[in-house]
């Protein structure tokens, strides 16, 4: 039995304007599969950083490697990042399209707040919605 | 009311074969054994480390089967640096115990200092 080729989770699948209803729900199974493997292989975006002290990052951003001007829209996200002494304590989270001109405009969408007891973290919140 | 038998997740549904309501039901009960793993952590896979040219401390290889679905493995190979830093994962997959396998994709590190500051995923074989 040889190994097939891996089914990659794809964010434009299933498409119901091109797959007929079967098919939809087999892309629903694969993209499941994908995800499946996240936890411990990761998202399979790349990650890059910014801000002025990269311990204490500014921003986290997620999107594929491979995009290609000209290719299919697909999603990134970003954290939005609050530190204080070097805890941190809120990850803003936001998305926007990785198209060809750089996307539309990052849109905030939820955001997370993390308290710590002693240095150590004691609760975190989420919200949905901004700040 | 009871609390009914945990549903967990089944790699096999939903199928184009199913009819619609019994998809929906599948992807449904799916999506919510997804949301519980990733939000307790309750990951479903079995961890294995594989030393091969590495050492206990920075391994070759790890390894992660699935207990309850053994043709579904993955395996990372890690590129460790000088000064301990991993450098390169690469992610393959196999059904049959990696007597055969197929590649996913492999992810590069990029440090400033000691701090991760860029990673670049690309599918398929380095």
């Amino acid at each position: 039995m040889t190994t097939p080729a891996y089914a990659q989770f794809l964010d434009y699948k299933p498409d119901f304007a091109v797959n007929t209803g079967a098919q939809g729900i087999d892309w629903v199974r694969r993209n499941l599969l994908a995800l499946k493997a996240m936890p411990v292989m990761g998202s399979m975006l790349g990650l890059s950083t910014d801000g002025a002290d990269l311990s204490t990052p500014d921003n986290y951003y997620w999107q594929r490697s491979d995009f290609a001007a000209g290719q299919r829209q697909d999603r990134k996200l970003r954290s939005k990042n609050t530190w204080t002494d070097g805890s941190l304590v809120r990850q803003e989270f936001a998305w926007d399209l990785q198209v060809s001109a750089g996307g539309d405009g990052w849109v905030f969408f939820a955001y997370i707040d993390y308290i710590y007891t002693n240095g150590i973290l004691a609760t975190s919140t989420w919200y949905e919605g901004t700040v | 009311m009871t609390t009914p038998a945990y549903i967990a997740l089944d790699d096999t549904k939903p199928v184009g074969t199913q009819n619609a309501l019994a998809a929906m039901t599948s992807s449904r009960d799916n999506m919510n054994a997804l949301r519980d793993m990733i939000a307790g952590g309750m990951l479903v896979w079995d961890y294995v480390k594989s030393n091969g040219n590495g050492t206990d401390e920075q391994p070759q290889f790890n390894i992660y089967v699935d207990p309850t679905d053994t043709t579904h493995w993955l395996r990372a190979e890690i590129t460790w640096d000088a000064s301990g830093f991993v450098t390169r994962i690469v992610w393959d997959w196999s059904n049959d115990y990696f007597a055969t396998s197929a590649a996913i994709g492999y992810e590069d590190y990029t440090y400033t200092g000691d701090n991760l500051s860029l990673s670049s995923w690309t599918y398929g074989a380095p």
